[in-house]
């Protein structure tokens, strides 16, 4: 088994043990050497102090020769039982008496004295050779031999005695430290069993004892610490567990909510995209249905007149052509109500295409030479020599056009109508200028401002002396819009009428907006599209709370605005930053309103840029003639106002001498 | 004299044309439906054909198409005539093969002044 | 002429060392005493003086022979260049009328055996030490007395003259010795 696996325990007596008796074992040996060592030492002292006594004493007998005298002296080693011979040389090295132990046969023993002196060992025996001499006189020489059984048997009691108390004490040692380890030990597996229960039954509330204020000790501190941090943590997170759970009955409560909202839009969606459908579907058939009818009135009434030429009852020709013009009156306002109609619905798409301007304008002449004819007037038809190519929706603008032409000549009497067509560039766009001019009957103040409405001729007498639905302008006015165009009026009551629509010379599908009705935006109603980056609208008004709401309401129509406190900041930075519609507080402190429309307009730079007055003070005229460019009144109808911005925004401000359009 | 094949789902409209189509002289055959033309397109071989666009059975286009890619019958001027005035319109009877179009509600003057355009052509 | 010399030469040679050896009564025994010799350098080894002994410390040991010298140089020989506790040891040839007492060590040669008690009269109470080789020397008075038996030298100790004349003889020496009591003239035990 592994040595680094055994249990403390174990290990803590083993190193004990380990300890001790290396301990011991290091002691008993160095102890055993140096007794040894020094108790050979001795034997040797001892050995050498006998030879001196025994030289000593038997001195006299060599100095006189007495052998029988040096023997008895000799003799008496016999009581030391370890002295294995002791020989008397004489000083010419002959051995004179000796003395062996008994049953000692040593033939190294006899012969001559040892050629050497002092003390040595050999063959485990301790040999001395001693000089004896008489009062300082060498009488002899004495040879002493021990056998170091001494020494030998010492050493095995010590050895033996020694190994008996390593037992001894290694066995003490590993009582007391069997006894002692648990000291450690015991904290370690109380710590042990409690990590167990926690990890079993994860609880997280039992906390380790704590026996002594050792390391271990610390260690179960630690511990304890983790656990109740584990504690927390493990009720925090029960706690956010539950909340989440709870979070999580909310979200999907919220989220089948919004499901079922989600459900509802969609069926909703589904509802209004078959409305939408339905209605387009209406329109097309409608448009189909009604004009049928109507083409039969009309065809027919024709046929008959026709017959009734040749068969000369021309008395009954004025009710046929009556019958013929209410029908074709009928077909003409079916078919405004429809196309206005689908433009409300929004249904009202663009189909592009290129064409020559000059070329389709020369086709159209020969349309209006009728209604021309018909009030005895005169058409002059100018157009520049670079129109070039326009991509437009051209039957568009063909009843633009028409509608134009034929307002033109319906109110002309002995008259001069003209029409002019020009290319021009705004900005960083090409332009399709058309201007169709009358010398008639021209069109009241009061009239202009409802010029653009639908179902208001001018007068209602108008209708039924110069014939017309009254929707013509409207649905011009709105097919100039969805080119991204714009329409302008001028007039002079008895004079005539100038009219002009710019139309872009390439229109783009992403231009195509969808003109918003006014009276309510349905559902189905497109929100106009955000301006660009460039398109800046700076409002300048005291009052906080108005420029609150102008930002929040112009921003949210997807506009980029900045606010001005005052006039004098306005026109700091409409110098700066160049917007692209100012609107504009008449009552403010410092300068007013009027006087920074006076200062914008005489300033080059900003001159161009339409200025929309806000304010509660009633003097449209004054602003109109100060060269504002609308005139809104406070409290701020929103859709008003972007109505109006999206007008300015789009039309690229011409001369000054754009005369200001009220909506 | 010549002869005109019209085809026409509409009583009246049918009716209308066809009267005044005599009236000046022409020989009318009549067809109801999109088969129907196309049958009496191949059987009578007209000088001229008016397609209305939205008939039953076959649509005007798929007559026209039809007779197109005939070889008895392409020589035949056809001019379409649809309810619809939109550009795409007119492109799909130019694809179809159709040599001319009008649109309803129909200027009767217009029309007859496309139809003698088309036959002096076939003329010569 | 000249071997005639030699002749010559040759015969006082000769007579020289018959002279010398007829000076001697015991020239057949010279390593009796050569023997002699070397214990009696022992002795001097082995014996105390008391301390009025010697006038000064490094007064030689005098050893006085009285009568015919038995030694020949022998004595001579051995005690040259030796010295016993720092002291030289002198040799003496005494003649009567000379100071007997003036001595450390007085050797009686057996010439004068019939004196013994003459002599042991003048140095009585005298720390001298007294050898003499002739029988009954010891038991007569004589602290030591060489015998001769089996011709091998053996020595005798009489430890009350040795008492008597303040002289302290080593245990070890008396250890080897055979030691005599003072007997009288008439042979009795001296108490």
């Amino acid at each position: 088994m592994k040595l680094q696996n055994l249990s403390i325990k174990r290990k803590l007596m083993l190193i004990t043990m380990l300890t001790s008796t290396v301990a011991l074992l290091l002691f008993s040996a160095s102890f055993l050497f140096y007794d040894l060592i020094s108790f050979r030492h001795f034997l040797s002292q001892d050995l050498a102090t006998q030879a001196e006594i025994i030289g000593y004493n038997s001195a006299a007998a060599m100095a006189f020769k007495d052998e029988a005298a040096a023997s008895v002296t000799l003799t008496a080693l016999k009581a030391k039982e370890d002295i294995t011979a002791a020989i008397l040389y004489t000083p010419d090295g002959k051995a004179f008496t000796r003395y062996v132990r008994a049953n000692l046969v040593d033939p190294s023993l006899n012969g001559n004295q040892p050629r050497f002196e002092g003390i040595r060992f050999r063959d485990s025996h301790l040999e001395v050779v001693h000089a004896v001499s008489l009062n300082g006189e060498p009488v002899g020489t004495l040879f002493l031999q021990s056998d170091m059984s001494q020494w030998y048997s010492r050493a095995k009691r010590y050895a033996i005695f020694l190994l008996v108390f390593m037992l001894g004490s290694d066995l003490l040692a590993l009582l007391i430290a069997s006894k002692l380890q648990t000291l450690i030990s015991g904290p370690i597996l109380r710590l042990e069993d409690t990590m167990h229960m926690v990890s079993a039954q994860k609880n997280y509330e039992v906390r380790a004892l704590k026996f002594y204020d050792d390391e271990i000790g610390r260690l179960i501190d630690g511990f304890n610490t983790m656990l109740s941090e584990i504690q927390q943590g493990d009720s925090a997170l029960q706690s956010a567990n539950d909340a989440l759970k709870a979070q999580t009955l909310e979200l999907e409560s919220e989220i089948l909510q919004r499901k079922q909202a989600q459900d509802e839009l969609l069926s909703a969606k589904r509802t209004a995209e078959d409305a939408s459908r339905a209605k387009s579907s209406f329109l097309a058939n409608m448009s189909h249905e009604l004009r049928t009818p109507l083409n039969a009135i009309i065809g027919y009434s024709e046929m008959i007149e026709e017959e009734i030429q040749d068969t000369g009852k021309f008395e009954n020709v004025q009710d046929v052509k009556k019958i013929q013009s209410a029908g074709k009156h009928l077909l003409s306002l079916i078919n405004d109500v429809l196309d206005l109609s689908k433009i409300e619905a929004g249904k009202m798409g663009l189909h592009l295409e290129s064409f020559d301007v000059a070329q389709m304008v020369q086709e159209m002449v020969s349309t209006f030479q009728p209604t021309i004819t018909k009030n005895s007037n005169t058409l002059q038809v100018n157009l520049a020599q670079d129109l070039g190519l326009m991509r437009a929706d051209v039957t568009k603008v063909r009843q633009i056009l028409f509608n134009l032409m034929s307002n033109a000549c319906k109110f002309t009497n002995n008259g001069t109508v003209s029409l002019d067509v020009q290319r021009t560039t705004k900005g960083d766009r090409e332009w399709l200028k058309f201007q169709v001019k009358d010398t008639g009957i021209g069109i009241s103040a009061e009239q202009q401002k409802n010029l653009f409405k639908e179902f208001v001729q001018a007068d209602a007498s108008i209708s039924r002396k110069y014939g017309g639905t009254g929707l013509g302008l409207a649905i011009s006015y709105r097919f100039a819009q969805l080119m991204g165009g714009h329409f302008t009026a001028e007039s002079e009551p008895g004079k005539g009428s100038t009219f002009t629509v710019h139309l872009p010379s390439k229109v783009s599908a992403d231009v195509v907006e969808a003109v918003k009705a006014k009276e309510n935006n349905g559902p189905l109603a497109e929100a106009p599209k955000p301006a660009t980056q460039a398109d800046t609208i700076l409002v300048i008004d005291d009052d906080p709370a108005v420029r609150d709401l102008m930002f929040r309401h112009l921003v949210k129509s997807g506009f980029h605005v900045v606010v001005a406190a005052d006039g004098e900041e306005g026109l700091k930075i409409a110098k700066r930053i160049q917007p692209r519609i100012i609107t504009l507080d008449v009552l403010m402190p410092g300068i007013d309103g009027w006087e920074v429309l006076r200062r914008i307009k005489a300033d080059p730079e900003l001159a161009e840029t339409p200025v929309i007055m806000v304010t509660i003070v009633d003097n449209e005229i004054m602003g109109l003639n100060l060269g504002s460019s609308n005139y809104v009144m406070k409290p701020v109808d929103r859709t008003l106002l972007t109505d109006l911005i999206e007008k300015h925004r789009k039309a690229r401000p011409s001369s000054s001498s754009d005369v200001p359009v009220a909506v | 004299m010549s002869t005109i094949l019209l085809v026409e789902d509409n009583e009246m409209n049918r009716d209308m044309l066809t009267r005044r189509l005599q009236k000046k002289g022409f020989n009318v055959l009549v067809a109801t439906d999109g088969v129907q033309g196309h049958t009496f397109a191949c059987a009578a071989i007209p000088d001229l054909i008016l397609m209305d666009i939205s008939l039953p059975e076959m649509n005007g286009w798929e007559v026209t198409r039809l007779l197109k890619s005939n070889q008895a019958t392409r020589h035949i001027p056809i001019i379409a005539l649809t309810a619809h005035a939109l550009a795409s319109d007119r492109e799909k009877a130019f694809e179809a093969g159709c040599d001319d179009y009008d649109t309803k509600p129909l200027d009767f003057v217009r029309l007859m002044g496309k139809i003698e355009t088309l036959l002096v052509v076939k003329k010569t | 002429m000249k071997t005639l010399r030699f002749i010559a030469g040759c015969l006082l040679c000769v007579t020289l060392a018959t002279a010398s050896y007829a000076q001697s009564p015991n020239s057949s025994n010279s390593s009796e005493y050569l023997i002699k010799a070397g214990f009696t350098y022992n002795f001097a080894k082995l014996i105390q003086w008391p301390a009025n002994a010697f006038p000064q410390p490094n007064s030689p040991v005098i050893i006085g022979i009285i009568g015919n010298d038995p030694f020949g140089g022998t004595l001579d020989e051995v005690l040259a260049g030796k010295n016993v506790n720092g002291r030289e040891l002198v040799i003496k040839h005494l003649k009567w009328g000379a100071d007997l007492k003036a001595c450390n060590i007085l050797f009686v040669s057996s010439s004068e055996a019939l004196h013994i008690d003459e002599i042991f009269h003048i140095v009585k109470g005298l720390p001298i030490l007294t050898i003499g080789e002739t029988p009954n020397f010891a038991r007569r008075g004589g602290i030591i007395n060489f015998i001769l038996e089996d011709e091998k030298v053996h020595f005798e100790v009489n430890v009350e003259a040795a008492k008597d004349a303040d002289i302290t003889i080593s245990s070890r020496l008396l250890s080897l010795a055979r030691i005599v009591p003072r007997t009288v003239a008439d042979g009795s035990k001296a108490q």
